[in-house]
């Protein structure tokens, strides 16, 4: 079959065409893929992203400018670096958190906000509709990936990214709005605003200061969750919106 | 786009082995392009497994390189993007050269040069590497070499063949200066071997005074073996 023939029935929806050109192809994908993270398991979402794009719009492919295969390869390569991007920030975003949970670790305050915060968690987390709660989870709690959620959960990789972003999107309305609230302790109330640096000082004056001191702290923490919430939505969302561009050797994606 | 949804597709077999190459022209100008040294060194790596050093440079690499070139000229890619280009495939290049091995060291000598002005020197890196395959000690010279300094070079070595590449036909005349410094030379410099090739020489009908006109490395190489050279000939080294 000709390239342009099954990038028509898949254009088309015919999800034969998209299962064709996988098997044709996706081995060799797989391998530019691994040259790049040289990780299986980051290969496999590399792979897995390609198809999506190629899925989605297929009509990017531009046979005046190239061949199938190439254009093929090429799009693995860039799935395969936005792959290993997302792990590198994946993997700061882990050592920012490490950092502040091991901060002071003989500090009554964080002690009790350390119970705070995981309770705001928990209840902002049980909130969420059961499908999306147990994506997160498998993702950011058990470490799996995209693709192992959607291989774990029995669904295609499209839906388990749709669920795992529409939970963080929650989780963020939530906070967000706890903290619109006053809702950490001791800080909202008088301020009548977002608790952020500038509080620290107001809030550590008067005869509770260093109990207040320590909420405020914890006011600043549950900004920077939102902050690093926000920063995990952005990249989960971003395969989302990026269409893929790249002709084979033409444009970069 | 298409809205409708994606079927599951399974996952790739990591053991599974790659069903034919990946080695395309289109695919090694992308990331030639791109900077991917790293890259386009595996691509090519790839398919020297399977093919002959000469035939992957002529059929893979030669032809990427002309993509970039076609890419330039239609405006798509910058002159920087060229220049990258051609800094990843020494890179890639590099990275691929044939293993040395004792027999390459006394083996019959090729002296490979560009003529005055010409700075396109990826096919004389190819050539050098076919050559060096075979078991020729290949002393390139790269880009820009005036034809006087040339001819004072061999006559102080011993060399047995030289090979001239342009990439355009605009440096014609500096290759014709050159090949005729050689020949006017006098000793054993006016009856060497001198070969010529690169995207230059596609438009000339005669000879320019050289011995074989290369229209590929396989061409270039089948002329190198034709001269019946092997390792131990070249005893005046």
């Amino acid at each position: 079959m000709e390239d342009t023939e099954l990038l028509a029935r898949i254009a088309s929806g015919d999800q034969q065409a998209l299962e064709i050109l996988h098997e044709s192809f996706a081995p060799r994908m797989y391998s530019v893929a691994m040259r790049v993270t040289r990780s299986e398991r980051l290969s496999q979402e590399a792979v897995q992203d390609a198809f999506m794009a190629v899925w989605q719009y297929p009509r990017r492919f531009d046979p005046t400018r190239g061949s199938l295969g190439p254009w093929l390869f090429t799009l693995a390569r860039f799935k395969a670096i936005d792959a290993v991007r997302r792990e590198a920030a994946i993997k700061g975003h882990t050592a920012e958190v490490d950092l502040e949970l091991y901060e002071a670790p003989d500090d009554v305050h964080d002690e009790v906000w350390r119970g705070l915060r995981r309770a705001r968690l928990n209840a902002a987390i049980s909130s969420l509709p059961e499908d999306q709660r147990r994506a997160l989870s498998f993702a950011f709690i058990h470490g799996l990936t995209h693709v192992e959620v959607a291989e774990r959960e029995g669904i295609p990789l499209g839906t388990a990214k749709t669920r795992i972003r529409a939970a963080l999107l929650r989780l963020r309305a939530a906070l967000e709005t706890e903290l619109s609230e006053g809702g950490s302790p001791g800080a909202g109330g008088e301020s009548g605003g977002v608790p952020g640096m500038g509080d620290r000082k107001r809030a550590s004056e008067g005869p509770s200061g260093r109990i207040r001191s320590g909420l405020v702290r914890c006011a600043i923490r549950v900004g920077s969750i939102i902050e690093q919430s926000l920063k995990v939505a952005q990249f989960v969302t971003a395969p989302f919106d990026a269409e893929p561009t790249a002709a084979a050797g033409g444009s970069r994606q | 786009m298409n809205d409708s949804p994606m079927p599951e597709l399974s996952r790739v077999p990591a053991q599974i082995a790659p069903d034919g190459d990946v080695a395309a022209p289109e695919f090694l100008a992308s990331l030639l392009a791109d900077g991917d040294g790293d890259m386009a060194a595996w691509v090519i790596s790839q398919a020297l497994e399977d093919r002959s050093r000469a035939e992957v440079y002529d059929k893979v690499v030669q032809p990427a390189m002309e993509l970039v070139g076609i890419r330039w000229q239609q405006g798509r890619w910058s002159v920087s993007v060229e220049h990258l280009a051609s800094v990843a495939l020494n890179q890639a290049l590099s990275r691929v050269r044939p293993p040395e091995n004792p027999e390459s060291r006394v083996g019959p000598t090729a002296v490979l040069a560009a003529p005055e002005m010409e700075q396109h020197v990826a096919g004389l890196a190819c050539l050098a590497q076919v050559l060096e395959d075979d078991g020729w000690h290949v002393e390139n010279l790269g880009a820009n070499v005036p034809a006087d300094d040339l001819v004072s070079f061999i006559s102080t070595r011993n060399v047995d063949i030289v090979a001239f590449s342009i990439g355009t036909v605009d440096r014609l005349d500096k290759l014709r200066e050159a090949v005729d410094a050689l020949r006017t030379a006098g000793g054993r410099a006016a009856e060497l071997p001198v070969i010529v090739g690169g995207h230059g020489v596609t438009a000339i009908e005669d000879l320019v005074g050289a011995s074989h006109v290369c229209h590929s490395l396989s061409d270039a190489q089948q002329f190198a073996r034709s001269l019946s050279l092997s390792p131990g000939d070249n005893d005046r080294r």
